[in-house]
């Protein structure tokens, strides 16, 4: 059995250690039948202040993955949740249940806000039970909830405005299975498994820059802020699918970071179908412009939901017809502003961020604008507050960001394809690796393309030291918040390869160095240098 | 005919000259032509009176190019030149339009800017009964008949009987332009006047910033501030300092010197200018001083003077101060004796192309004018950081403007701007972009901003991680192992200190944490760590007192 399920048993043998720690692991051997009769994986999201008495149950369901699931199936999955949230919370109020594995499920809890949660119930294959990580899969949770709090506002929000909840699960509905789709293969989900070991959800890429193009980039990103008048504008610059730049803070950027590399970024357009291309091709053929080379990006409409409780007007135009997520729609309804200017690409949307985490106000709507040059992609993020009459107002920055930055953005561009080393610039050769730093939500791994050589042993043992690693790392927590801890933990795998784990200050590494042969002297020797970086 | 007069000490130019003169029309007459030397080169300008314009070719050793047009407005006009600019006086409107040729830009530098008679003040101060009762007389009579225009930068009253000096006056001409970039461009280039020059550039940058004005706008100017101390500091070497005192010399000599003969001092304007630095390299100026030296000595002093004089009175002037001086009657006639006899062909009517060089302000301030990163931080940046205090953003982007410029000039920041711009940036909230700017090194890491960093990683405490990181990359080990202590990392700061020999931080300290810590097996390890590590531990009062606590927790 699993080293897991190992020091797990103890602990739910005698159930004496949750008031102390908190359980953010139970172990449950009862049979989760209901569960057991769907393939795949199922994702719920529920509200436990709805519904709360008998024969109202169904009130509390907001969303339901896959959707023609059995009504039934849906009460029993949930009731089953709710049951176990409610009985974890007896000996741990302050920590939230985390995972429930059971033999042939494993369900990743996550409250996304005070008493919505959102559940994913993983199927369990045989002999797999050490190929998910449930860090991985509440990742999945975290993320889709954060981009859909960015673009609609909290789950409460919504529901508190409209009792009837008919929006949020309207909204939910849409924009969690656009999603999904990302993920689905066929019907199914393919959930990330032992072979994402190397990847960290919720982290920002940086590319790393001279000194000299840092600061003409920043030159850049100055002349974006001002494309209004009074109001200093945000800014977030990619290239590629990494981040150069950034003027919002930490949890703002991760958000839209995630939802460029998802969308907006030119290798993510590219992938959103046929008719994109096609006019990309088009704002080539015009080149006479300097910003003749820019690629369009697509537009969505705009968004008015958060405006509603003050034009009632506002009521229909929400309603479902805005999709963030949606490929198709993205470059479909971008078609109107290519025809109007081919030369710039821009998405617009009010982009409501979250408002937790935004804090100039509360709810502060906000514009967003796309802009994209080659590789470069910039995101403008301008306060709907200080625009009155909207889409003028868009068009007005627009017109100014042409006109004043288009010689900032080639320069920069230019700038950053020369010092680009490609797909496989971080690359290190011998190491297959990741360095993240959760407190600044950065990480940096080895491509995609080198990670995918190593043998499967040495990603299972890697997806497994991870899993031990989350465990330790949660209790450290616990125990003391505010003291990091330190650890280093060197594993010898089946095929003899070396899966290192070295958390210091705060920063983390994962690395897996497939030379057999050598020891372990070798091995930390490596990592010492990883850690210099 | 016109080249043989005008060349006679100037052998090398009589091919270049009658070349020119092939260019022209042949009506062309010889008060049409003017030379002037400026940045060490020659040009002559030709009065084109049918197209109203001004033709200006410049004289390379084996060619003449044409090089622009400038406008007239005059059908009179003369050419002066002074600190290598090319004043175009439009004698019947009676202003000046000046024209800085360095870049080949033939933009005038400001808007026609009128004469001023100057030197008041210094008659009152002079008590030079004769001169006051010439310079109110004088009023009137600027761009008179009788006004000779000579050599490079000075007039002759012929009516009067006196002699004027051209002088720029900085200030008025940075106050009638608002076009910051250029006029820093201008102020650069001078070399007279230094400290006047510097204070200037230094207010206009001021003045930009507090004005809000547009960030590209700002760039611009921060580009020709340290493009100028760059290119000085290539060609300066490490003579700056040589070069002040000789400067200081200068001044304190000319003193007496002024003082004695200023008597005769008038308030007559014409323009600008102190006296003009030119490159020894061309024949024309050799040959210049040669022939003038004795006169131009004391017209430096005296320019010198004026100068001084005018800038006190500047302020109630709108536009140019011309301050030029009549020397005294005596000198005066002299030189212009002098100068008319030498030349007589040339000279025809009003115009004197001539090219001047002072020899003994030869080479010097360059290095004076420009203004380093250090004070632009000291006199800039600290002086409005409090005005701004209201709109961190705007000075955060000059700043990071100001660092482009700095590393596009390959100079070093000082560590107080990169504290500066922390404390901005973090009380602007805006934490993340302190940690972007560290990571890329736009902030270079440094002792004094790391300690900034855990400063405002009270409020902030990643920020703090920020610096505590700075510190162990920048090897300061025994700043690192106190922060880690602060933190509570004792026993990481214990294995630090071990790694890398820190002895300098007190054991107490360390084990001070592990009494707070409440842990008996680590206060005993840190206890017998130290015991180990330096022998004389166990005798000082820090073990006994320790061991003591020791005892009692266990």
């Amino acid at each position: 059995r699993s080293a897991r399920r190992l020091f797990q048993s103890p602990r739910s043998a005698t159930g004496a250690d949750c008031p102390a720690g908190g359980s953010s692991v139970v172990s449950v051997k009862m049979g989760l039948s209901s569960a057991a009769e769907i393939d795949g994986a199922q994702l719920c999201i529920f509200d436990l202040r709805r519904g709360q008495q008998e024969g109202q149950e169904l009130d509390k369901i907001l969303f339901f993955h896959p959707a023609d699931c059995p009504i039934l199936l849906q009460l029993s999955v949930i009731g089953l949740c709710e049951g176990i949230i409610t009985f974890t919370r007896i000996f741990s109020p302050e920590d939230d249940c985390e995972v429930i594995e059971s033999d042939k499920h494993c369900h990743v809890f996550y409250q996304a806000e005070p008493d919505i949660w959102m559940v994913l119930v993983v199927q369990k294959i045989k002999d797999n039970e050490s190929t998910l990580r449930f860090g991985a899969l509440q990742g999945i949770l975290k993320e889709s909830h954060s981009l859909f709090a960015m673009f609609h506002g909290p789950i409460r929000t919504l529901l508190d405005r409209q009792p009837s909840a008919e929006f949020a699960r309207g909204h939910l509905h849409t924009f969690v299975t656009d999603y999904l789709s990302d993920f689905s293969v066929g019907k199914k989900l393919q959930l990330p498994t032992y072979r994402d070991s190397l990847t960290e959800r919720g982290t920002v890429q940086m590319l790393t820059v001279s000194r000299e193009v840092a600061l003409e980039v920043q030159s850049l990103t100055t002349v974006l802020g001002s494309c209004l008048r009074n109001v200093i504008c945000q800014s977030i610059v990619l290239f590629e699918d990494l981040l150069v730049s950034t003027t919002l803070p930490l949890d703002d950027t991760l958000n839209l970071y995630t939802y460029a590399i998802l969308r907006l970024t030119p290798s993510a357009l590219s992938s959103n179908g046929n008719s994109w291309s096609y006019l990309r091709k088009g704002g080539y053929v015009n080149a006479d412009t300097t910003l003749s080379s820019a690629n369009g990006a697509a537009a969505a409409e705009r968004y008015n939901s958060r405006s509603r409780d003050t034009s009632p007007g506002g009521q229909n135009q929400m309603h479902h017809n805005f999709r963030p997520l949606q490929r198709e729609k993205l470059s479909k309804g971008k078609d109107g502003f290519v025809a109007a200017d081919f030369a710039t690409t821009e998405i617009r949307g009010a982009v409501p961020l979250n408002p937790i985490l935004w804090f100039h106000q509360a709810e502060e709507r906000m514009y967003l604008c796309v802009y994209q040059h080659k590789n470069l992609t910039i995101l403008l993020v301008i306060p709907a507050s200080s625009l009155i009459n909207g889409e003028e107002g868009i068009a007005h920055v627009k017109r100014h960001l042409l006109e004043n930055a288009s010689q900032n953005i080639v320069t920069v561009e230019q700038k950053l394809s020369r010092g680009w080393g490609g797909e496989n610039a971080y690359h290190v050769g011998g190491y297959r690796y990741i360095l993240s730093d959760p407190n600044r939500k950065v990480s940096r791994a080895s491509p995609p393309g080198k990670v995918i050589t190593l043998s499967k042993d040495s990603l299972l043992a890697l997806n497994r030291l991870r899993g031990e690693i989350d465990l330790e790392k949660s209790r450290a927590k616990r125990s003391d918040p505010t003291h990091d801890k330190d650890y280093e933990v060197c594993i010898r795998a089946k095929n003899n390869a070396w899966i290192i784990a070295k958390i210091s200050r705060g920063k983390e590494l994962y690395m897996a160095i497939e030379k057999g042969g050598e020891t372990l002297l070798y091995a930390s020797t490596a990592v010492e240098k990883f850690s210099n970086r | 005919q016109f080249s043989a007069g005008g060349i006679v000490k100037l052998p090398k130019f009589e091919m270049v000259m009658s070349k020119s003169e092939a260019n022209n029309k042949p009506v062309l007459a010889a008060a049409d032509v003017h030379i002037v030397t400026v940045y060490g080169r020659i040009y002559c300008l030709q009065l084109d009176r049918v197209g109203m314009a001004l033709n200006l070719y410049r004289f390379y050793r084996d060619a003449v190019v044409q090089q622009g047009t400038l406008p007239v407005y005059s059908s009179r006009i003369a050419v002066s030149a002074v600190d290598n600019i090319i004043m175009v006086h439009q004698i019947d409107a009676k202003v000046v339009i000046l024209y800085d040729v360095f870049m080949d830009s033939y933009a005038p530098i400001s808007a026609p800017l009128p004469l001023l008679v100057r030197g008041l003040a210094s008659n009152s101060k002079q008590a030079a009964q004769p001169a006051d009762q010439q310079s109110s007389a004088y009023g009137g009579t600027l761009y008179g008949e009788g006004w000779n225009f000579l050599i490079p930068d000075l007039i002759c009253d012929a009516e009067n009987g006196l002699l004027w000096k051209l002088h720029l006056d900085l200030e008025a001409i940075a106050a009638s332009t608002s076009d910051a970039p250029s006029i820093l461009e201008f102020l650069q280039r001078r070399k007279s006047d230094l400290s006047m020059v510097k204070t200037l550039s230094l207010a206009i940058v001021r003045t930009t910033i507090l004005e809000r004005r547009p960030i590209t706008l700002v760039a611009k100017a921060m580009d020709i501030i340290l493009d100028s101390y760059s290119r000085s500091m290539k060609t300066v070497g490490g003579a700056a300092g040589v070069r002040r005192t000789s400067e200081q010399n200068q001044q304190s000599s000319f003193q007496p010197v002024e003082d004695s003969r200023v008597v005769s001092q008038e308030p007559p304007g014409t323009m600008i200018g102190p006296v003009i630095n030119t490159d020894s390299a061309s024949g024309v100026e050799s040959r210049q001083s040669q022939s003038n030296s004795g006169v131009e000595h004391g017209i430096a002093n005296l320019a010198a003077h004026v100068d001084r004089s005018s800038l006190n009175t500047s302020s109630d002037s709108d536009g140019i101060t011309n301050t030029s001086r009549a020397v005294s009657q005596a000198t005066s006639s002299s030189q212009i004796s002098d100068a008319t006899g030498k030349r007589p062909q040339v000279v025809g009517e009003d115009s004197q192309p001539l090219a001047s060089g002072t020899s003994m302000q030869h080479g010097t301030h360059v290095a004076s004018v420009a203004i380093s990163p250090i004070e632009m931080v000291q006199s800039v940046f600290v002086l409005v950081e409090d005005e701004m205090m209201g709109d961190p953003a705007y000075l955060i982007a000059v700043i990071m403007e100001f660092l482009r410029s700095l590393s596009k000039a390959g100079l070093k920041a000082p560590p107080d701007l990169y504290v500066m711009m922390t404390a901005l940036l973090a009380c602007s909230n805006r934490y993340a972009e302190i940690a972007l700017f560290v990571s890329n090194k736009i902030l270079e890491p440094s002792r004094e901003l790391a300690m900034q960093l855990i400063e405002l990683g009270r409020q902030h405490s990643l920020t703090r991680k920020l610096g505590v990181d700075m510190l162990r990359e920048r090897c300061l080990h025994h700043d690192y192992v106190a922060a880690l202590l602060q933190d509570g990392y004792y026993l990481e700061a214990l294995r630090y200190a071990r790694k890398y020999k820190v002895i300098t931080v007190q054991p107490s300290l360390f084990l001070e944490e592990a009494v707070a810590k409440n842990s008996t097996p680590n206060l005993a390890a840190v206890l017998s760590f130290f015991a180990e590590l330096t022998p004389s531990f166990k005798t000082t009062l820090d073990y006994s007192r320790y061991r003591h606590i020791l005892l009692e927790m266990v």
